[in-house]
Order: C-alpha cells, then structure tokens, then sequence
C-alpha cells in the first residue's frame, strides 16, 4: 500500500513516523512541521547525476530555538528518525538543501536568524545558523561600522554558518573561513549544549575573540561533520581597508599557469598579496559574457580553437588572475610595485587595474567579492551549458607551477572522454591550491547525466590515485571521498559518532560518517 | 518565412483573432469559486521568456481570466535578486508562475523556498540546436493533480514537433480502481510497474527506442495499456513555437485546467514525427509554478 508521505526515514515504519511527526508538532508548532509534496519540492533540487528520488526528505522542521533543537533531537532519538540540518542551505553543486538520504527530516534552521552580537572594535560577530551574509551586510551598513565581509561566491544568499562549517571560502584576506571561526554554540545528540572555546566558562567574555579555550580544541569536529547541531556561530570580521586595489592580470597560453603559480606563492607566503589568488580559465569566466551555444553545438567538449575565438571575442586570457590589495595608499602603492614587477619579468602578463577593467562584467563580479559585496553573476556559470547539472570538483594540491600543468592535463583528458567542458580555476591559498572545476551538464540529457556520473566518479578515482584529496564534494560522492582518506580516519570518525549519537539520527551519510 | 508566419501567429494570437480557429477549449478542474486565479509571472528578459509569456498571456485569453500582473526582470534575476526577494515577501498569497534561465533558476527555488513557497512544478525544457535531438522537457511535479506533461504534448504533437518529457510526481500516486490514462491520435502508451510505475506514451517510435532515448533501463517490462482505460487532454490552442507552447501549458495548469490524471509514479511523452526534423534554435528555459 502507498504510504501518504512522500518518502520515509530507513527503517522507520510509518506508523513510527506519524507519531514522531505528532511529537514535533507539539514542539514547533503545526505549520512549522512540513510533510506535503508542494512544501517539500524545494528541497529537493539537487544538481547532481542522481534520481532526485534518493535524496528526497520525508518531512522538514522549522525551528526557531535552541529549545525547540533540543526537543527535536529527544524525538529524534526516541522514535530512531534522522535528521539532516540546513541553515540556509545553499551548498549548491554540493548536494543543495536536500539530504545525504532518502527519509532524512530536514532540519531547516532558516527562521533562527538573529544577529546577536557584531563588535565594531574587535571586529566580530556572533549570528544564528540562518543569518544570510546579505542579512549581516545591511545590519553592517545601517549601523555604519567600518567592517568588511568574506562571502563565498552566492554571497547574497548564502550564509557564515552554513558556509564555514562546510569550510567554505570566501574572497578576502580572511577568504579561509573556518581560519577566523571563532566560537560555536553546539546542540549534541543527547540535547546537551556545549559551548566551545571560552564559551564554557561562565561569566567569560572572550568566547569570540580567543579561539582556543582550554583542553583540546573542539570546534573542527562540528565542520563537515554530523556530531552535532551548530546553533551559534561566531567569527571575526575584517577591518574595512583605507584603500582597495584589485586587479586582473591576463596570460594568453594555457601552460602560463606554471609561470603564474611560481609568481604567486612567495607573494602569499609574505602576505604581500593577502587574499586567495583567483586563476580562472576563459572557460569560467566566459559565461558572464557568452553561451557556449554561441560557439559550438552537438556532443563532445568544446575545441581549443573555440576556446580562442571566445578569448578574442571577449577580451579574455587564456589564464585571468584575480587578486588586490589591502590597506593604506601608501601600503598599496608599494605592494603594487612589487606585484608588477614580479608578474612583469617574463613578459608574458597583461595587467590591468580596477580603472582599466572596470568595465569587464566577469572584473566587476570578482572585484565585489573580494571587497565582500553581495553578487550573484558567478551563477551565470549555470547558464553556459544550461540544464542545471553542476558538480563542484575540488582537489587539493602544493601551491606550485608544477602541480597546475599535472591537474589540468589531467582533469580535460577526463572531462574530454565524457563530452564535458573544463571550466575551472585554480585558487591559491596560504601554501595549498585549490583546484575548482565546476563539472557543468545537461540534466535533461539522459545520456550526459550518465557520462556525468562517470566522469566525476573517475576524476575522484584517479586524483587520488596521485594522492590528491578532495576537500569538498556533494552528497552522492561523500562516501567515495571518505574513503580515499583510508581506513583509520574513516574508523575514527565512526568512533567520534557512535560516542556522541549512538543512534545514529545526526545527518547520518554526511561525510561519508554513519 | 518562418518567421513571418510566426509574427502572424503571434500578431493573431496577442488580438484573439486565433482563438475562433482553435480546436476543444480547455476546461476547469474545479468550479470557478475554488479556481486558482493566475496572479503573476515573473520572467527574464530573453526571447524564450518572452515567448513563455506570450504562451501565458494566451492561455489566459482563452480561459477568460484576467492577464497576470508582469514582473519582468530586466537583465535576469542575478541582477535583480533584491527584486525578487521584496517580491516575493510583498505579493504573499498569490499563485506565481515563473520562466528564467538555469542560472536565475537555481536562485529563484532558493529563494521561493526561503520565502515559504510551496513548489507544484518546476520543469527544464531544452533544444539543443540541433537536427536530431527533440525538444526535452523534465518536471518534477507535486502530485499528478498538477502534471503538466499531457497538456504539453497533446500541443506539441498537434504541431507537428519532435520532443520528449518526462514527469515525475512527488506525491504519492492517487489510488485508482482501473489503470487510467493520457492519449493522444497516434500515440501508444504503455505500463512499468519496476522499479516504480511509470507510464510511457510514445508515437513514431517504438517503445524500446523510446526508452533509449529517455534512458530508461527494462524495456521488455512494458505492459500495454488498453486504448478503453486512455483519455485525452483536451488540446487547447496550438502553439507555433515550443516555448510559446510551455507557457500555454503551465499558465494552463496553475489555472486550474482539468487535465488526465494517471496512476503512476512518473510518465514520459515521446513523439517523433516523419517529416525532416525542425531545425529548433538553442533555448534553454526553467519553468516554475510556486504558491506563496
């Protein structure tokens, strides 16, 4: 007999779910417990080559309190029902809102989104899971603080909560999120709160400005994990510069990237240059100024050679370096002359400054980010091919020249074998790159959805193969890249959650840790 | 002179005039006192959702209602998400119908979903620009009550285009005494109960072709369906191009048209015509109906 939910949480009967359903009634209320089809569809988009039936929820709670979190997770327990949680739940090309598995209740934090503390002279904020960086951007402004944010690229929308404890980046000098994390606030399985860092100590007021507390450091086992419910998060806010200077610097030949890394690192490494280097391929940026359908049409990955007439066509470098400086003019001025003359030696780069590229729409996006403004344009990437299939592949490897030339050479023959497009950029961090390739396809196409499950379950196999790690990866691929790990971290792991959630209901898949 | 005539057809179609040349009109699932009253599109501002708004504002000259209120986005919604999002807490209570490109699209559900929206279907509909792949729809829809599929192709197939669309409802099947379902002249439908129940009506092709297509696994497990059980939704105009078509199409079921509903799961629609395939422009558009 059909059931009257859409879907069901693993081994819960559905008597069992209608019981838990009516105890989560009684604690958020009865319109906060959504169950029909309509209200479930928009948590269910996902952007990867999988049914979207896998990963649809049976229920999502909206919850407004701590409470009301420590209430649902006691029903949780009781009646064995697992629980996903969101706050804004934008990891989009990540697995979206939607759960790691089928049946999971989405726990969607999105209305506890009080901005509790911002401190305009330490520079901190202390928000709710569902604050949006747009949200913390206007309370900034209307209260005229002198204080920048680092968003990652759906800024607007997105939020610090969500994104760092996925350990996301941003864009500015504290572009590495979990880096300027700065005290949680946990709800545990057992409905225990805990308070990391100096939250712990009563009376303290140094939770968002020392990270570290006493006794081991907790905070990094909230991230990317399912240990437990972040219901506070604080992190440090960037001082807004007196001067600003981005700048892109352009290369017309794919094998430059070994010249741009090399130029790059020791410019990170003595802070010169102190937010993450952007090294975007024409590919990733062609989408804010064309359609791929303008160039070629039919199977197979785009050609070389339209890859050049869509760089003379749009004024684009095979290789297009985004990055800027921070602080007073006369800090910048002197940087400036050390960044130009280290790119200039070869001969090889076009530089270009703010006033110079001021008109170039995919220049103006990613000055914004760096500034911490609120964009939306990096999305037009979804317009390129179209069809809303998007997969973000995410090595990790040395910041070196040497490194570039190996990933990309291997990553196109791959993508090339599939029919697919390389539309990635290269971003150096503080000694480590990361390799982003949105791995874009038509989810309308049957047979490009396949060739897109393929592709990334064979990117993933033969990058770590090379032994690179993947840092990040949507829901249907976390088992493949917990497993790349190894055994031990993967046991360790089940250790850590078989301790603080024997029954398993915390996002149970998240991970790859059950 | 395609486009000549298809400047006539929409010239007629904005006037009225085409409407006494039309076939069945579309009628109401329920009474007019427990309608949906279509309230308000929002679009982009590419041709493709011009032509869906054009569909839109057809379908509602034929069904009587008044023109929706037009939001129109000036630039796509990546510019204007702040529009959007003061729309969307302005104009609550309202039933939207939506048409966008995929990168405005993963926004807007983001954003519907912030909102409290309840999503009833949300399709992507390609053409590829080029001569052998047909026009593609998918949708995932709420519950069969809403399915949008049959309307579509009852339009597409009368002029005479290639296309393909699959339909998956979310909620769970309505509970039938006898196996009910869609038809059209020329079409062959068809049963799998594996791994859910699927309906599959196919025309110029065989079901197993078919199933290439869609890249459905197990063709050797369709049942057919016996023509007595099949019922037609009824056509509704013919739209020249296919995008003009959708609009007519999802305006048509966020209205409240009374359309087949069928027991299944999910259903596919693949149509082949024997002329030389059309050559179709590359347009890709997101559909949406969302009530708020």
């Amino acid at each position: 007999m059909a059931s009257k939910y859409i879907a069901l949480p693993k081994g819960v009967s559905e008597k069992t779910f209608t019981a838990a359903l009516a105890e989560f009634r009684r604690v958020v209320g009865q319109d906060s417990v959504l169950v029909t089809a309509e209200q479930l569809a928009p948590y269910i988009k996902t952007m990867m080559p999988v049914p979207d039936a896998d990963h649809t929820p049976s229920a999502a709670l909206l919850a407004q309190s701590v409470e009301q979190v420590q209430k649902i997770v006691a029903i949780c327990n009781k009646y064995k029902v697992p629980i996903w949680t969101i706050s804004t739940g934008r990891n989009f090309g990540y697995g979206s809102a939607a759960p790691a598995e089928r049946g999971q209740v989405v726990l969607d934090l999105k209305r506890m989104n009080r901005i509790l503390e911002v401190d305009p002279e330490l520079c901190f904020a202390l928000v709710e899971p569902g604050v949006t960086y747009k949200q913390l951007y206007d309370y900034i402004q209307e209260h005229r603080y002198p204080l920048w944010l680092s968003c990652p690229a759906p800024s607007a929308i997105a939020g610090p909560t969500g994104n760092t404890l996925d350990r996301g980046v941003g864009y500015t000098p504290y572009g590495e999120h979990f880096l300027f994390a700065c005290g949680m606030e946990v709800v545990l399985a057992n409905g225990d709160v805990l308070r990391t860092g100096m939250g712990s100590l009563p009376k303290s007021n140094t939770w968002q400005v020392f990270k570290w507390g006493y006794g081991p450091y907790l905070d990094g086992i909230f991230t990317q994990s399912n240990y437990g419910i972040v219901t506070k998060f604080g992190f440090w806010l960037m001082p807004a510069p007196p001067a600003f200077k981005p700048f892109v610097i352009q290369y017309e030949q794919e094998d430059d990237i070994v010249e741009i890394v090399e130029t790059i690192r020791p410019l990170r490494i003595s802070g010169v240059i102190p937010n993450a280097v952007v090294i975007a391929h024409a590919l990733y940026e062609a989408p804010t100024k064309a359609r791929r359908s303008d160039y070629v049409t039919g199977p197979g990955a785009i050609t070389d050679e339209a890859v050049r007439r869509i760089m003379q066509d749009h004024k684009l470098g095979a290789w297009n370096v985004y990055a800027a400086l921070y602080g007073t003019q006369e800090q910048i001025d002197v940087n400036w002359k050390i960044v130009t003359e280290a790119f200039g030696k070869s001969g090889k780069a076009k530089i270009l400054s703010e006033q110079e590229a001021a008109a170039d729409p995919a220049f103006q996006y990613r000055a914004a980010l760096m500034r911490g403004d609120m964009t939306l344009k990096e999305f037009a990437l979804y317009n390129w091919r179209g069809g809303g299939g998007s997969m973000w592949f995410a090595p990790v490897s040395q910041a070196r020249g040497s490194e570039t030339l190996k990933q990309m050479a291997m990553t196109k023959r791959i993508l090339a074998k599939y029919g697919l497009d390389y539309s990635g950029e290269f971003i150096v961090g503080m000694r480590d790159m990361h390799h982003i390739v949105d791995v874009l396809y038509d989810r309308t196409d049957p047979a490009m959805t396949k060739a897109a499950y393929q592709c990334f379950d064979e990117l993933l196999t033969e990058f770590s193969a090379e032994g690179y790690g993947t840092y990040r990866v949507n829901t249907a691929f976390m088992d493949k890249v917990a497993h790349t790990y190894g055994p031990v971290q993967r046991r360790v792991h089940k250790t850590l959650k078989n301790a603080l959630d024997p029954n398993g209901i915390l996002a149970p898949g998240k991970s790859g840790i059950r | 002179m395609e486009i000549d005539r298809r400047s006539l057809l929409k010239g007629l179609l904005a006037s009225g005039a085409l409407l006494a040349l039309r076939g069945p009109s579309w009628t109401f699932a329920e009474p007019a006192s427990r309608r949906a009253g279509l309230c308000l599109l929002l679009s982009g501002d590419r041709d493709a959702d011009r032509a869906f708004a054009a569909g839109v504002r057809g379908a509602c000259v034929e069904l009587g209602t008044s023109e929706p209120h037009i939001v129109e986005l000036s630039g796509g919604l990546l510019a204007n998400a702040d529009q959007v999002i003061e729309s969307l807490d302005r104009l609550r209570g309202r039933r939207w119908v939506a048409a966008m490109d995929d990168g405005s699209a993963a926004v807007f559900q983001e954003l519907a979903r912030t909102a409290g929206g309840r999503l009833l279907s949300v399709g992507s509909h390609v053409s590829v620009g080029d001569e052998t792949s047909p026009v593609r729809h998918t949708w995932l829809t709420a519950s069969a009550a809403q399915g949008i599929g049959g309307l579509l192709a009852t339009q597409l197939a009368g002029a005479q285009m290639s296309f393909a669309i699959t339909e998956r409802f979310l909620g769970p099947p309505q509970s039938m005494n006898e196996v009910t379902s869609w038809r059209a002249p020329g079409f062959f439908s068809y049963r799998s109960v594996e791994p859910s129940v699927m309906h599959l009506h196919c025309s110029g092709l065989s079901s197993s072709a078919a199933c290439r297509l869609l890249g459905v696994a197990g063709a050797e497990d369709w049942a057919p369906i016996p023509p007595h059980r099949c019922t037609r939704d009824t056509a509704g105009g013919q739209g020249d191009q296919w995008v003009e078509a959708l609009g007519r199409a999802v305006a048509a079921s966020a209205l409240g048209v009374a359309r087949v509903e069928e027991s299944c799961v999910s259903r596919a629609f693949v149509h082949r015509t024997g002329q030389a395939p059309r050559m179709q422009p590359d347009t890709r558009v997101v559909s949406f109906i969302v009530d708020l």
